[in-house]
């Protein structure tokens, strides 16, 4: 049997397939070399993808661990294809987003305009966890609070891309995308051939060229720039490790680093070594325990005040957390329409606020077909897909909306695009997202040409967010050159050329 | 009034510490009550300090690297206050409630309204508020005059009794606890009534100077390794606190329960925030001991 057999797109939107069975344009070419693979090679391959498996982690940020990254996923060997002009549009999208979320960022830590205005409400900014006020007035180099960004999107019935949640604290997967990238092309490498994939392994060379230029006055000709990791040793964090080593700096953890004086210095067998930019990879509240008080161990100890002194930089920037919490969320084409005057290219999916009475009201009379989530991701277990809940789950979210409307939103039940994934010895639409990564340095915002597409591989499983234990595909970004171009079979090809010669 | 301020705070280690790292909230405010004219900072072993301003007060920072078995902090200011008759202007009788359900005002003062965790927002509150609105007049600044008064006789202040930092509700129960407990729930009842209110810490000037006796209240460390400190007023010598509450004016007023008074001109403000935890005098952590002995003496005098 060939892979495509059985396929069927079941009236959802497909990456892979036009709604009449045909394969879209930018999929045709792979398309077809897939079928020219029998299931049984592919098979063979997948074993190898398993064999040669980096352990680099796949996301999931609802799962309350202080990084949202963690469990590897397995890996689809089917890869997501996205033709230039969408990846052009997702692109300004993007950077239109970060760039609205940096001003907002940088406007609610100086003159509050935003909130004076009114545009979003003040109490929801200032009180919540995530808001350091502390930093109040403190400025970042460059006025950047965001350098690493992921943006998680995802395609409804429609195809129409929306933006599902931002991550400006501290996003992970990036290390996913590049260790994915390398084992398909490793083990299906004449898929590439001819297709003008863009490559996605500058990623690191661009964000160490961005935290170079960051450093702090004086500091710029030979920036020393480390990577802050919770603890080294742990396996949840591994994708720090990989990425200090793609980006060829230090990892250390909060006892290699002291400040005195207001500066940082790192612990070497050579003496101290002063800090310039810190990647860290720490939250907010464990970078500091003079600052943050969260009687953790971990941290560095006048690490905020050096900060705020301006002796050192940290990517991304302290107290950008308040910018990914679910309900500012909900205000994001309004801050993206009030800093840049311009619509917001990636519409959001709706979402009502517990918080405001009358949202509150529609979502409790509506549980039974709205996906509920808790505001702060870090929350943890805080998720209901009303569509699929019991009664008994139901009223329990009822009740805790009730408690706490404030860190409680709701969407409606958006059913995620497909793609094909293998499975079972053929392919079988799986529900995928797409999480793009964004660098913003002194020179702009950049977006690497590549992304984390997580596809859900168990059947049955389709809902606002790719759940646990998802897989991950390598992501295509083709760039403009071969987009208008039909695929010619070989055997055609060699006729057209015969038929040339004649 | 022309006030000078003498504030030293001694931390003595039973065997020395290092890398201590320490921010201080000491330097007072200048806006229009009052004008810092002078503030002297020092430190033995002498530091380099390092300062930054926040919107609630300046704070500085400095960090000691080489074992101490001693570390003194000696703050020094002079300061001008001209809030001479605290009731001038005050609305007593105009029914004023109508200004804190505006909602630019719920919001422009949307952290002072917000619960925290020494401030949780708590029932019992009301029955409180109940009370103090049945002894006083229609307008706000009546019924917290009231409330003020309420809270100064109905508990009785007992610094040793919270060498913890005890709960709302034990507080509540036992009628007794410090300065900042009591603070703490008069700022509880005031949000909870929609009345936007915050944590002032200071100086009061009492016309003599106080025998050098103040006792410390800490925080418990929180670790054995890293040792985190918290100095804090002890007697009514030490560093002060009470609460300023937004009156529809827009002026805050300040409500000093441990006297029974609306503050004047013999108040210094330092530092405010939403709760003692924006403000402490002194904040450090540092390597070694877990023990140590805490000194705080507050001198106020008149300058002439």
């Amino acid at each position: 049997m060939a892979l495509f057999d059985s396929y069927a797109t079941d009236g959802f939107y497909d990456e892979m397939f036009q709604p009449d069975g045909q394969p879209r344009p930018h999929y045709r070419r792979l398309y077809q070399r897939l079928c020219a693979l029998s299931p049984e090679d592919l098979r063979r391959r997948c074993q190898w993808a398993d064999l040669t498996h980096v352990p680099s982690g796949s996301l999931d940020a609802d799962d309350g661990s202080a990084h949202g990254m963690i469990k590897s996923g397995p890996f689809d060997l089917v890869p997501r294809i996205l033709p230039a002009d969408e990846w052009e549009f997702l692109e300004r999208g993007v950077k239109q987003r970060l760039a609205a979320l940096n001003l907002f960022l940088h406007d609610i830590y100086h003159a509050q305009q935003i909130l004076h205005d009114r545009v979003v409400p003040r109490e929801l900014v200032v009180n919540a966890a995530a808001f350091q006020r502390e930093l109040i007035g403190a400025d970042p180099p460059g006025g950047i609070y965001v350098h690493i960004c992921a943006t998680d999107l995802i395609r409804d019935a429609d195809g129409t891309y929306r933006v599902l949640e931002d991550d400006v604290r501290i996003p992970s997967g990036v290390s996913c995308v590049l260790a994915n990238r390398r084992r398909l092309t490793r083990l299906l490498p004449h898929l590439f051939h001819d297709m003008a994939v863009r490559p996605v392994d500058h990623y690191a060379t661009q964000l160490l060229h961005n935290l170079r230029q960051l450093a702090p006055p004086g500091r710029e000709a030979e920036p020393n720039i480390v990577l802050l990791t919770p603890r080294r040793a742990d396996r949840a964090c591994c994708e720090d490790a990989y990425l200090a080593q793609q980006i060829g700096i230090a990892s250390v953890e909060g006892r290699d680093l002291f400040v005195e004086e207001a500066l940082v210095y790192r612990r070497t067998p050579h003496g101290p070594q002063r800090v310039d930019v810190l990647y860290r990879r720490v939250d907010d509240t464990n970078l500091d325990p003079l600052a943050f008080r969260s009687g953790s161990l971990r941290g560095v100890p006048g690490l905020v005040n050096a900060y705020r002194l301006g002796n050192v930089t940290l990517a991304n920037a302290i107290g950008t957390g308040i910018a990914d919490d679910r309900v500012i969320y909900a205000y994001a084409p309004r801050i993206i329409e009030y800093y840049l005057g311009e619509k917001p290219i990636l519409p959001n999916v709706d979402t009502y606020l517990a918080w405001n009475p009358p949202h509150r009201a529609y979502i409790l009379a509506n549980l039974d077909k709205l996906v509920v989530k808790t505001a702060r991701k870090s929350d943890g277990g805080g998720i209901l897909i009303g569509p699929q809940a019991s009664r008994a789950e139901r009223e329990a979210f009822a009740a805790r909306i009730q408690a706490d409307p404030r860190h409680y939103i709701a969407q409606p039940f958006v059913p995620l695009s497909r793609a094909p994934a293998f499975v079972d010895g053929h392919c079988e639409g799986r529900p995928v997202d797409l999480r793009l990564y964004a660098l913003y340095g002194k020179d702009g915002i950049t977006l690497l040409p590549g992304a984390l597409t997580r596809v859900a591989l168990r059947t049955g499983s389709s809902v606002v967010s790719v759940p646990q234990g998802a897989g991950s595909k390598d992501t295509w970004v083709l760039s403009g050159i071969l987009r208008e171009e039909p695929a010619i079979e070989p055997e055609r090809l060699i006729g057209r050329l015969r038929a040339d010669l004649s | 009034m022309r006030l000078r301020v003498l504030h030293t705070t001694r931390y003595t280690y039973p065997t020395p510490a290092t890398e201590s790292q320490n921010e201080l909230r000491l330097m007072p405010f200048s806006d229009k009550d009052q004008t810092c004219l002078d503030f002297r900072l020092s430190t033995t072993p002498p530091a380099r300090l390092f300062a930054y301003d926040l919107p609630t007060g300046r704070v500085h920072y400095f960090s000691l690297h080489e074992p101490h078995s001693e570390l003194t902090i000696a703050a020094e200011s002079l300061v001008v206050t001209f809030r001479q008759d605290p009731f001038a202007g005050l609305q007593l009788d105009a029914d004023d409630s109508a200004f804190y359900q505006r909602e630019g005002v719920r919001q422009r003062y949307a952290e002072y309204l917000a619960p925290t965790e020494r401030a949780p927002l708590h029932p019992e509150t009301d029955r409180i508020a109940a009370v103090a609105r049945r002894q006083a007049g229609v307008g706000t600044a009546s019924f917290l005059i009231a409330l003020t008064r309420l809270l100064h006789r109905a508990f009785a202040y007992a610094p040793d009794s919270t060498r913890l930092r005890p709960s709302l509700q034990r507080v509540l129960e036992q009628k007794q606890g410090a300065l900042p407990d009591f603070t703490h729930l008069m700022l509880a009842i005031c949000r909870r009534q929609g009345i936007p209110a915050r944590y002032v810490s200071g100086y009061l000037y009492t016309g003599e100077p106080s025998p050098d006796t103040a006792r410390a209240w800490q925080e418990p460390a929180e670790t054995a390794r890293f040792t985190a400190t918290s100095a804090t007023w002890g007697r009514s010598d030490a560093m002060h606190a009470w609460v300023e509450c937004l009156l529809p004016d827009e002026r805050w007023c300040g409500f000093d329960l441990s006297n029974n008074l609306l503050t004047n001109d013999a108040y210094i403000k330092v530092h405010y925030g939403r709760d003692y935890g924006d403000v402490p005098p002194v904040r450090g952590v540092y390597r070694g001991p877990f023990a140590h002995t805490l000194d705080v003496s507050v001198r106020v005098t008149l300058e002439k």
